[in-house]
């Protein structure tokens, strides 16, 4: 690979790349890093591309590679998503969810505190319009999990939608 | 899209059975419908403004393109310092290998001039030379064969005094 196509062709996916490793990281600094690695491994395997098929998927592979490792080494903080893997109820209270902030900011933080598979999964698709294959080969998850993980995120991000919702309805009813 | 169809691909997404197709319909209906406060629209918002963010700007390809420049030029000095590694190497083996050969041919040559040094050309007055010495060694032995009489005599006397 000459360095004119690694400009025109790998270095425009730098903020797909920063998006999924932050969605796992949650730190600005650290995806960035991540990004770094990615792009510099990439340049590092130039001669190889020609085998890979998809360039995108294996620099958004190479990417959850660098996060997971640096989640690992560093102890993060969102280790706790590792923790959770098994956690199926994150839902809050509709108080809890109006003191968050505004909508946006609300399902951030409920994305965010998805077990990291379905953070993951949902994130590769819902966000970057990846297909269920490509997202299997990207995690390495099997397609079924993969639809699986994708549709308990949306479901829980929908259930607690619609309680801010009819929390935000009973709101406004009490105060007329 | 009609709202009958955003309802239905809706319903769709939500059970998890729409295809990226049907996704990507209902993400760009909600970014031109007009605002609304259902959690739908709120959703369909949040996807669109996240797949839209774009943190890292031109400075960060400079970036890349500076380390990327680096390690082109830290790989050309290691590929030198490889390079001269080398010729430094066979140098050595070179001198090496010159030098045990030299002392070989110098000691053959030692050996034979040694050799050339000795030998008479002229055969009667090498045969001369011969039986002078062959003399002289016989003479000596001669001398050392009385010497070794006299110990066979001690040796004699001393078996003598044993037995008495």
């Amino acid at each position: 690979m000459m360095l004119e196509t690694f400009k025109s062709e790998v270095l425009p996916l730098k903020n797909r790349l920063f998006r999924f490793a932050y969605s796992i990281l949650g730190d600005h600094d650290l995806s960035k890093d991540v990004v770094q690695e990615t792009m510099l491994k990439v340049w590092e395997k130039r001669n190889d591309l020609l085998t890979i098929q998809n360039l995108e998927a294996w620099c958004m592979t190479l990417t959850r590679n660098f996060a997971l490792d640096k989640m690992r080494s560093k102890h993060h903080k969102t280790m706790a998503l590792i923790e959770n893997f098994d956690k199926e109820n994150n839902e809050r209270s509709p108080y809890q969810l109006a003191e968050l902030g505004n909508t946006l900011e609300v399902i951030d933080k409920i994305v965010g505190n998805l077990p990291l598979k379905q953070n993951e999964t949902f994130q590769l698709r819902d966000i970057e319009g990846f297909s269920y294959q490509e997202i299997s080969e990207i995690t390495g998850y099997n397609i079924n999990d993969v639809k699986v993980n994708i549709f308990r995120a949306r479901k829980t991000i929908r259930t607690n939608l619609l309680k801010l919702n009819s929390y935000g309805l009973e709101k406004s009813k009490n105060a007329s | 899209m009609d709202s009958k169809k955003v309802k239905t691909r809706l319903k769709k997404y939500w059970e998890g059975k729409s295809n990226l197709n049907e996704e990507n319909e209902l993400k760009s209906h909600f970014l031109h419908a007009p605002d609304g406060a259902d959690p739908d629209h709120e959703y369909f918002t949040y996807l669109n403004k996240k797949s839209t963010q774009n943190p890292l700007d031109d400075q960060f390809d400079d970036e890349i393109l500076k380390l990327i420049d680096k390690n082109k030029q830290s790989r050309k000095l290691k590929n030198n310092v490889i390079k001269y590694w080398y010729v430094a190497a066979s140098l050595a083996l070179v001198i090496s290998v010159s030098i045990i050969f030299k002392d070989k041919f110098i000691k053959v040559n030692k050996v034979e001039n040694v050799v050339e040094m000795d030998t008479y050309k002229d055969p009667d007055k090498a045969f001369e030379e011969t039986k002078r010495a062959l003399l002289l060694l016989s003479s000596k032995l001669n001398q050392s064969s009385v010497y070794a009489a006299q110990f066979s005599k001690f040796e004699e006397h001393q078996n003598n005094l044993k037995q008495n």
